[in-house]
């Protein structure tokens, strides 16, 4: 429930005060309904204690499994039960959005077309730290590590490591940038409250996105 | 609701046009006009920027139109994926085959322009400007465009292109970063020839540039 309500502080930043109630932001974000579901499975699969846990399985086929598949169909966005997301995610537009087999760190946003996961045949995905700013048409394939603080430009296809604040971009992913701040593109946890004026309010309001 | 009708006539005219450049009997028409995943995005942007226009003259359709352009973008998300920008200017006649997973946040996209799926244009919210997209622009699938920038009238844009500066007219443009790979090149054959398939993934494409420039 913490990592949602940080999932929602992420999307508070962009809407004007009046459509900030967590209700209106869930009906507003495909990104953030996914997420809610994906918290909520998280959540079944996490519980410890045996009596809990048989009383969760029913749960997790009757609600979880349907609810994730109808979704990620209408939207496109597919974070599945192998990627190990931390709290406060980002997720800008929908369609084409595939998370398999990775782990990312608190704090990060991705957009539409953004696969991250294994290599083709591979089994082990990408680690991503904490406060990573994936950008829209961004590929971050294979076992590689990406650093606290990195920025992966728009449309780079990353298939190695990641130093710490690097700004990569490109096909194949260069760094393009050493000890590049992020900050600007991707919020501040102390904002993430704070009063409108940072990032422009969406356009594409109403309606969801 | 005036607005929305001629232009998506305008739109059709034009995917009759690619697909049938010698012109068609009835059917042809039948078949240019059928409601695919490209009209669906078209049309939805088409009562969204009627209804924009109604509020700004302050008729009194522009209530319901707005409640049709909030329905009709859920259609659009759900059903192709496709986001579309309040302040954008889609001119009448322009094409999405397929129509799937665009997100399109331009200025202004000009009139026989070919956008094919998946190509993202404008992130405003990031780089601080959206993309001016000329008359007769062929943007292949897969492509980025963002930035404060225009495209020349008559580019071409190939596949899995990610593009951040001006692109001049009739220039082709490919890769990541994009290299200038042609500074006249007529892409009408190449925008005809790919009207008729669902789309053209990039070994395909090669081959078609070819037949395109002889």
């Amino acid at each position: 429930m913490n990592a949602f309500m940080a999932d929602v502080g992420r999307y508070k930043r962009e809407v004007p005060r009046r459509h900030r109630s967590v209700t209106a932001l869930v009906m507003r974000r495909a990104g953030l309904q996914v997420l809610g579901v994906y918290r909520f499975g998280q959540w079944l699969r996490r519980s410890r204690h045996p009596l809990l846990r048989a009383g969760l399985m029913p749960l997790r086929w009757i609600v979880y499994a349907p609810l994730r598949q109808v979704l990620g169909r209408a939207y496109g966005i597919s974070l599945a039960d192998s990627a190990e997301i931390g709290p406060g995610l980002y997720i800008g537009h929908g369609g084409g959005i595939d998370l398999r087999h990775c782990s990312l760190g608190a704090h990060c946003s991705i957009a539409q077309q953004t696969r991250i996961g294994p290599l083709p045949g591979a089994i082990a995905g990408p680690r991503i730290g904490n406060r990573v700013w994936i950008g829209a048409h961004a590929h971050v394939l294979g076992s590689i590590v990406v650093a606290d603080g990195a920025t992966i430009a728009a449309g780079a296809h990353v298939a190695r490591d990641v130093p710490p604040r690097a700004l990569v971009a490109g096909n194949p992913a260069r760094v393009v940038r050493w000890g590049y701040d992020n900050t600007v593109i991707l919020g501040d946890e102390r904002q993430d409250n704070a009063p409108l004026g940072m990032v422009n309010v969406s356009d594409y309001e109403p309606g969801l996105g | 609701m005036i607005e929305v009708w001629p232009a998506l006539g305008t739109d059709i005219a034009f995917r009759h046009r690619l697909l049938y450049p010698h012109g068609s009997g009835p059917w042809g028409w039948v078949r240019a006009s059928v409601l695919s995943k490209g009209m669906l995005v078209l049309a939805v942007h088409r009562v969204i920027w009627a209804a924009r226009v109604a509020k700004v003259e302050g008729r009194a359709i522009g209530r319901p139109l707005g409640w049709l352009a909030a329905v009709g973008r859920l259609v659009a998300l759900v059903v192709a994926k496709a986001y579309l920008a309040n302040s954008m200017r889609i001119a009448p006649g322009v094409w999405l085959p397929d129509g799937g997973h665009v997100v399109l946040g331009a200025l202004e996209i000009g009139p026989e322009t070919v956008i094919e799926p998946r190509v993202t244009i404008g992130m405003d919210a990031v780089e601080g400007g959206r993309p001016r997209i000329g008359r007769g622009v062929w943007i292949g699938s897969d492509s980025l465009v963002y930035g404060a920038i225009s495209i020349g009238d008559g580019a071409t844009i190939l596949p899995g292109s990610v593009v951040t500066r001006h692109v001049p007219p009739g220039a082709m443009v490919s890769g990541n970063p994009p290299m200038r790979l042609d500074t006249h090149f007529d892409n009408a054959a190449l925008r005809a020839t790919l009207a008729r398939r669902r789309s053209a993934t990039r070994d395909q494409l090669p081959g078609l540039i070819e037949d395109a420039r002889q």
